[in-house]
This record gives structure tokens, C-alpha cells and sequence, in this order.
């Protein structure tokens, strides 16, 4: 698509001829054998690229292929020779397309979304010196799913493309194709055409919970409705996880698990006692099972910023490290994928989604599924940062590892409870406490992480000897990067004392209890 | 988005068979590219069989009251635009003379053109002039075509002796052999001169009638004959400038289907 491009479905084959026949009688003009080519256009999973206002396609035409990203007007962002589409930002050739894409899809597969297979007749409208001023193209379309689907037939359709700087052309072809053959245009987008043909909705899964909960509601509805939303982002990404498409559908996967079992332990009384502690104990296994899996994902995202850390002469002798570490997160994904293919895991989501589905049939079954939603996430929000507060307090200089991971897991659960219900708040008022936890969560979290990382080198290093073995550089390396983790972990831990003042300042805490402080309670 | 300013001092030289070639070129490859023909023979223009008119002349471009986005035509290939040229470039010096910090000027007409594309050619008026001040101040190459005759050097020598009296030191120049005569003794001789005494690039453009078909042809010479000597020279030259640029892997396609 470029810029002023106009789409026109025609009824038939015969009045596409017609048509054409009338275009060729006005204008000088010169006919181009037919081609056949096959556009497919591709997103991320969450449809980042859509969101960004682009498409992203491959035409390939014969042998030939054409990579091209388009802006939302249109207008051609980026374009390569190539007829494959490269599995992630990171595999493309360097160069500008490379450095604009990588912020928008970062880390996430470009998968095909939906394949046209064309059949097209092109006519170059000519000026007085040979010159295509606006081209015709005549489109027989079929569109299908990119996987085993055979598609189905879109009408045939007449597209008028503009040439930049010969607007007054255009508008010549334009003038005769709607005034006086009265054709009519459709909307010239054609990725929402093409999805529509196809029964796909774009941006149909997000990881975001995006949900509107009504202050009023009964707290057992509220949480049924948060549980729903929370199972479907699960299930949506197991299939993801299974071909191992990229890390962020499990990352995506052990969040909403994660959120689910935070919801269920702190908010109790709400949801039936016993399916609900069956059910905690059950995501209490899948994060079990989920998490080696994950951990080699970020240790080997990381494994560029490890290079990098080190000279350029030691950064080659990672390469077994990387190596060992592929081939773990190959027998683990193995394990991974047996996991949810078993009957435990099929039981806890068929038997959760039963206990969601169904309507509670003692109207009061336990003690706080009546009350407002409102109310009991006003009142457990403030007991989480209540206790966030105190233990951060606490911690000194002198204080020991453990205090600054207990707080770490108080903010974990503090932070769920605000996105769960943070459609009940004034958003800007919410939004800005949630982006001072996760200051504070940051902080908290690399300190954390720089310590598990020096423990799992070291886990690591003892594995490799103990199997095949590694040169005697590679280790040497591996203690480098240690003493690096080392350096960075105790700066973590000097920044905390700024950062929890940051966190706790007068100003911010005036803000939380203006939010969450239930009334006829002491000021924190 | 870089600017490569294909110049001579010299005129006659290969310059705008270079810039329309190596723009076509790189557009066949996928990027996005601009010609701005700033000769005012318009030649770079002729070949792209566009209309030379510039609304209100070159004067008014840099004098500051025009946006060249509307003036920009897109060609008959792919990926590929040129700003024409306009007879009343040749007052080009004066206008840039008339526009306070001439400089800055055309700069300031390149920036809404920074997110359109990658490469901007330059297809640059002969003569050392306020318009060359200019245009040494936005590109980040300068290419010059240097054919192999003891003026031409001697120009290319000057040019140096220009550039870094008047402080271009950041400014990449690349000189290159072209419209090179092998049967030619002299050319023999100065281009093996020419080469100790300069840094030059790797690929050279031999003299062919081929190049002068472009006049006829109305095209670059890289969309009929891509696989002759000069076609392959020109595919050279970008070769070496995409190496010098960083950019790898894609490899040009054989004909723009």
C-alpha cells in the first residue's frame, strides 16, 4: 500500500476487463505481462507491529522476494531484498530497518499472520515521455491462514497506485473509475480485510489484563471475572511454549500463574475455600516445572550484556558456557512440554475453569464474596503496603541479604494486588504509585538477580566439570564475569537506602493512603 | 540518513552517471533513496525521464520558503525518488549567498527528509562555489570521480588542499577512478600515479558506450545492462561503499522484478 492508494471490488472477472478496457482507451498506457506473487504478512503474537501502526510483509514474486515494513500512512518505512522473514529483529542484516524494529518487537518472533496469493495485471499509466505517472493493477486474491488453510477467494478488485509527485494523474484515473464507471472504494486498509476474510481480530491477545471492574460489584464476581482473564492469558501461550517459538510466551504464562496464586492467597474468603487451595497448590507445581525453562531463557539473554562486560580477547571463551546452557534449556523445554501435555496439568486448567464458570449456589459461601470489590481490594492493598513499609524500614546498612529478599517478595504481592484492581482507582493517581513500586521492585530485583546469577555461575561451572568438561579458559572467564556480578550486586545494595527514601517520601505515602486507607485506621 | 555528494571540481567526469547508478543500486537492494539533482543541466533528472520544473526555481528552495517534499517524483523504480533539477539552479550560489548561514541552509531542507529515507545522492554542480560550502557541510561522503588525466588529478589535489584549509577534516573523501581507457597509455600511466599518491577506491569505471546509452535509454545504465564491465564496476563501488558504511548481507537482487 502507498500513499492515496484506492481499492475497488468489482463484482466479476468481466467487469474487471471492462474496466480496464475504458482505462486503456483514455490514457496512454502500457500493459505488463501478468505475475503471480504471494504477500504474507506477519506480527508478534501481541501484535506489537499492528500497535506500532505498521505492517510488515514478504512478497515474493517468482524467485525474487521483497521485505517491507509500511507505516500506518502507508508510506513505505523500510524495504529488503530478501523472500524469507527472519525469525527475529536480531537475525536481519544490519542496518536502519534492523535499529527501528528491534525497539518495537524486541525479543518476540514475527510470526505470519495471513498469506495472499495473487494473480495481477499491471497497467502503467504513461505521460509524454514514457514516464509512469500512476499504475492500474488488476487483482485476482485468494487469502488464507498461513497454516494448512486453503483459503477462500476474495472478489476480483482493481487498485489505483499513485506515483509520488503526479497526484493530478491519479486523480485523472480516479475521476474516471468513480464518475463515470461509478465504481465505488473500499477501505483501503488491507491488512483489516484481509484478518476479516479470515475471522482474525488484530490485537486479540495482549498479555494486559485490561479489565473494567465495577466498584460496586460483589468481591465473588470481581475475582471470577480477574481468574477468567487470568486462565484465558495461560492458555493462550501454551501453545507458544510447546514449539519454543520465543521466551516470552512462557514469560507471559508464568505471570498470569503467578498473578492467579498471589490473588489467591492474599484475598481468601472470597472464591470456594477448598477448590481455591487446590488450585494454588497446583500453580505452586506449574511454576515449579516453568521455572527452569525460564531461567536458562534469561541467562542466555543475557549472555550478549555478559560478552560485552568482558574484554574483547576473553569474550570467545564463553562460547561453551552458551553451548552447555543451550543444550540444558533443550532437555528442560522437553520436560517442560511432557509437563503440559499431562493429565495433571489438563485437570488444573478443565477443573479451574469449571470452579470459575460456575455460579456460586450458596448465595454467601464465604465470607467475603458479597462484599464490594471495592472495598476488600481497598482494604488488602493497604495491609500489603502497610507491611512493604515496615519491613523496609527495617533494613540498614548492616542489615542482612534476606531482609532486602523478604521485602522484595512484600512489593511482589503489593504490586499484584494494584494491577489486579486498578481499574477501581483514579489511573493517573494509580499508574504513578505503580511506576514507584517498580522502582523500588527494580532495584530490589537486580540485587536479587546479580546474587542468584553469581550462585547459578558457580552451580554451573561445577556441571560442566562434571560432565564433559569445558576448557580451562572458559572457566577462568566464567570468574571473571563473577567478580563483575559481585561489583554490580553490592552497588544494587548501596542505591536501596535512596531508593526505598524515593519510595516512602511524605508525598507518596499521602498518596497511597489518600487511595487505599480504608477508613477509621492510623496513619502508616 | 547519510548523504553522499558525488563532486568534482571538474565537470564531465562521470558525475551523474555515478549518482544515478549507485542510487539505483541502492535502492534495488531495498533502501529507501533519494537523487537531488542539483546540477542545473539536469541531466540526473533527464534520465529519469522526470520534468524539470522546480516551483518558484532552486532560488526559492534555499532561500527558505519551500519544503522540497512536494517537489520530490518518484521514478519508475522501486524505492527510488529524485528531486529534479531546475535551470534556475544556476543561480544556486546566489540564493545560498542571499540565505543567512548558507550552511545550515541546506541542512535545514535535508531534515524532513531524515524518516523518508536512507541514502540521499548528491548529484553536485561542478565548480568550487558557495552551493559546494554547502553541500560539504551535510555529506558524509564526498565521492569524486576522478578520470585519469594530469588535470584531473591536479583538480583532486586542489579540492584536498580546499576541504582542509577551510576545516572539512571530518568529511570522508572518496575518490575513484573513471571513464578509465585502458588502450590509453596515459591513462595507464596516471591511474598506477594516482593511486600511490591517493587514497583510492578499489573499483573503476571503465570508458564505455554503454554508459553514454543512458541519454537514449533514459535509465540507469544498472536496468539494461547490468552485467557488462561498467555495470559491474558500478556494483563495485557500491560493494566498497556498503563496506565502508558497515552495512552487510543483503545481496542485490539480480534484476528489479
Amino acid at each position: 500500500m502507498t500513499p492515496g492508494e484506492a481499492y475497488y471490488p468489482l463484482r466479476s472477472d468481466a467487469e474487471a476487463e471492462q474496466v480496464l478496457r475504458r482505462v486503456r482507451d483514455r490514457f496512454a498506457s502500457r500493459l505488463q505481462p501478468a505475475k503471480e506473487f504471494v504477500d504474507t504478512y506477519y506480527d508478534t503474537f501481541d501484535w506489537r507491529l499492528y500497535k506500532d501502526g505498521g505492517t510488515l510483509t514478504t512478497t515474493r514474486t517468482g524467485r525474487h522476494g521483497t521485505l517491507r515494513w509500511t507505516g500506518c500512512d502507508g508510506r513505505l518505512r523500510h524495504r529488503l531484498r530478501r523472500t524469507t522473514m527472519p525469525p527475529f529483529a536480531a537475525d536481519f542484516p544490519a542496518g536502519p530497518l534492523r535499529d527501528d524494529l528491534r525497539p518495537v518487537v524486541a525479543s518476540r518472533r514475527l510470526l505470519p499472520i495471513v498469506r495472499l496469493t495473487c494473480e495481477a495485471v499491471e497497467v502503467q499509466i504513461l505521460d509524454d515521455l514514457d514516464k509512469t505517472v500512476a499504475t492500474v493493477v488488476r487483482e485476482g486474491c485468494v487469502v488464507a491462514r498461513p497454516e494448512g488453510d486453503p483459503g477462500r477467494p476474495l472478489p476480483p478488485a482493481l487498485r489505483l497506485v499513485p506515483v509520488r509527485g503526479y497526484g493530478r494523474a491519479a486523480e485523472a484515473v480516479r475521476l474516471l473509475l468513480e464518475e463515470e464507471l461509478g465504481l465505488a472504494q473500499a477501505d483501503s486498509d488491507d491488512l483489516a480485510r484481509l484478518l476479516a476474510a479470515v475471522d482474525r481480530t488484530p490485537g486479540d491477545y495482549s498479555a494486559k489484563l485490561d479489565l473494567r471492574l465495577d466498584p460496586q460489584m460483589a468481591a465473588g464476581d470481581a475475582l471470577r471475572q480477574i481468574h477468567r482473564r487470568l486462565l484465558a492469558i495461560q492458555v493462550a501461550n501454551e501453545a507458544g511454549i510447546r514449539a519454543d517459538l520465543d521466551s516470552e510466551f512462557l514469560h507471559d504464562f508464568r505471570v498470569a500463574c503467578r498473578r492467579a496464586r498471589s490473588a489467591l492467597g492474599q484475598i481468601t474468603g472470597v472464591l470456594p475455600p477448598e477448590a481455591a487451595d487446590h488450585h494454588r497448590k497446583a500453580l505452586a507445581w506449574l511454576g515449579s516445572v516453568t521455572g527452569p525453562v525460564r531461567d536458562l531463557d534469561v541467562y542466555l539473554e543475557k549472555m550478549e550484556g555478559y560478552r560485552a562486560s568482558l574484554p574483547a580477547a576473553v569474550r570467545p571463551d564463553l562460547a561453551p558456557l552458551e553451548g552447555f546452557l543451550r543444550a540444558r534449556h533443550g532437555v528442560e523445554h522437553r520436560r517442560l512440554v511432557e509437563a503440559l501435555a499431562s493429565p495433571r496439568y489438563r485437570a488444573l486448567v478443565d477443573g479451574w475453569e469449571r470452579v470459575l464458570q460456575t455460579p456460586p449456589a450458596d448465595p454467601t459461601p464465604s465470607e467475603n464474596a458479597a462484599r464490594p470489590v471495592a472495598a476488600l481490594a481497598t482494604d488488602r492493598t493497604w495491609r500489603a503496603y502497610r507491611r512493604v513499609l515496615k519491613r523496609g524500614r527495617a533494613i540498614g546498612p548492616e542489615s542482612p541479604d534476606a531482609a532486602l529478599h523478604r521485602l522484595r517478595i512484600c512489593c511482589k504481592k503489593l504490586r499484584y494486588l494494584m494491577e489486579l484492581f486498578r481499574s477501581l482507582y483514579d489511573p493517573a493517581a494509580i499508574d504513578h504509585l505503580i511506576d514507584l513500586l517498580k522502582q523500588l521492585q527494580d532495584n530490589l530485583g537486580d540485587f536479587n538477580d546479580l546474587s542468584v546469577q553469581q550462585e547459578t555461575l558457580r552451580r554451573l561451572a561445577h556441571e560442566m566439570h562434571e560432565t564433559d568438561g569445558a576448557p580451562v579458559e572458559t572457566y577462568l572467564a566464567m570468574g571473571r564475569l563473577q567478580a563483575l556480578l559481585e561489583e554490580r550486586h553490592a552497588a544494587e545494595r548501596r542505591r536501596f537506602a535512596e531508593v526505598f527514601a524515593q519510595f516512602s517520601a511524605d508525598e507518596e505515602r499521602r498518596l497511597f493512603r489518600r487511595l487505599f486507607k480504608p477508613t477509621g485506621e492510623g496513619s502508616p | 540518513m547519510k548523504v553522499f555528494a558525488v563532486y568534482n571540481i571538474k565537470g564531465g567526469v562521470g558525475k551523474t552517471a555515478t549518482a544515478v547508478n549507485l542510487a539505483y543500486l541502492a535502492a534495488s537492494e531495498g533502501y529507501r533513496c533519494l537523487l537531488w539533482d542539483l546540477d542545473p543541466q539536469g541531466a540526473a533528472t533527464f534520465y529519469f525521464r522526470v520534468k524539470p520544473k522546480v516551483k518558484g526555481g532552486g532560488r526559492r528552495l534555499f532561500r527558505g520558503r519551500s519544503d522540497p517534499c512536494p517537489l520530490i517524483r518518484g521514478t519508475d523504480f522501486e524505492g527510488l525518488d529524485v528531486l529534479p533539477a531546475d535551470f534556475s539552479y544556476r543561480h544556486m550560489d546566489l540564493a545560498v549567498s542571499e540565505a543567512k548561514r548558507p550552511r545550515r541552509r541546506l541542512a535545514r531542507l535535508l531534515r524532513p527528509l531524515r524518516k523518508e529515507y536512507d541514502f540521499v545522492f548528491l548529484d553536485c554542480p561542478p565548480s568550487i562555489s558557495l552551493a559546494s560550502e554547502a553541500i560539504f557541510g551535510v555529506a558524509s561522503a564526498l565521492l569524486v570521480p576522478t578520470v585519469p588525466t594530469p588535470l584531473s588529478l591536479r583538480a583532486l589535489k586542489q579540492l584536498k588542499r580546499h576541504l582542509k584549509a577551510e576545516g572539512y577534516d571530518d568529511l570522508m573523501v572518496l575518490p575513484f577512478l573513471c571513464m578509465v581507457d585502458w588502450r590509453r597509455s596515459l591513462h595507464r600511466q596516471i591511474a598506477g600515479e594516482a593511486d600511490a599518491e591517493h587514497f583510492l577506491l578499489h573499483a573503476q569505471i571503465p570508458y564505455s558506450s554503454v554508459v553514454e546509452q543512458m541519454g537514449t535509454r533514459r535509465a540507469p545504465l544498472l536496468a539494461y545492462a547490468r552485467s557488462n564491465p561498467p555495470g559491474r564496476a558500478y556494483a563495485a563501488l557500491w560493494g566498497e561503499l556498503r563496506v565502508l558504511l558497515g552495512l552487510r548481507g543483503e545481496r542485490p537482487a539480480a534484476t528489479n522484478p
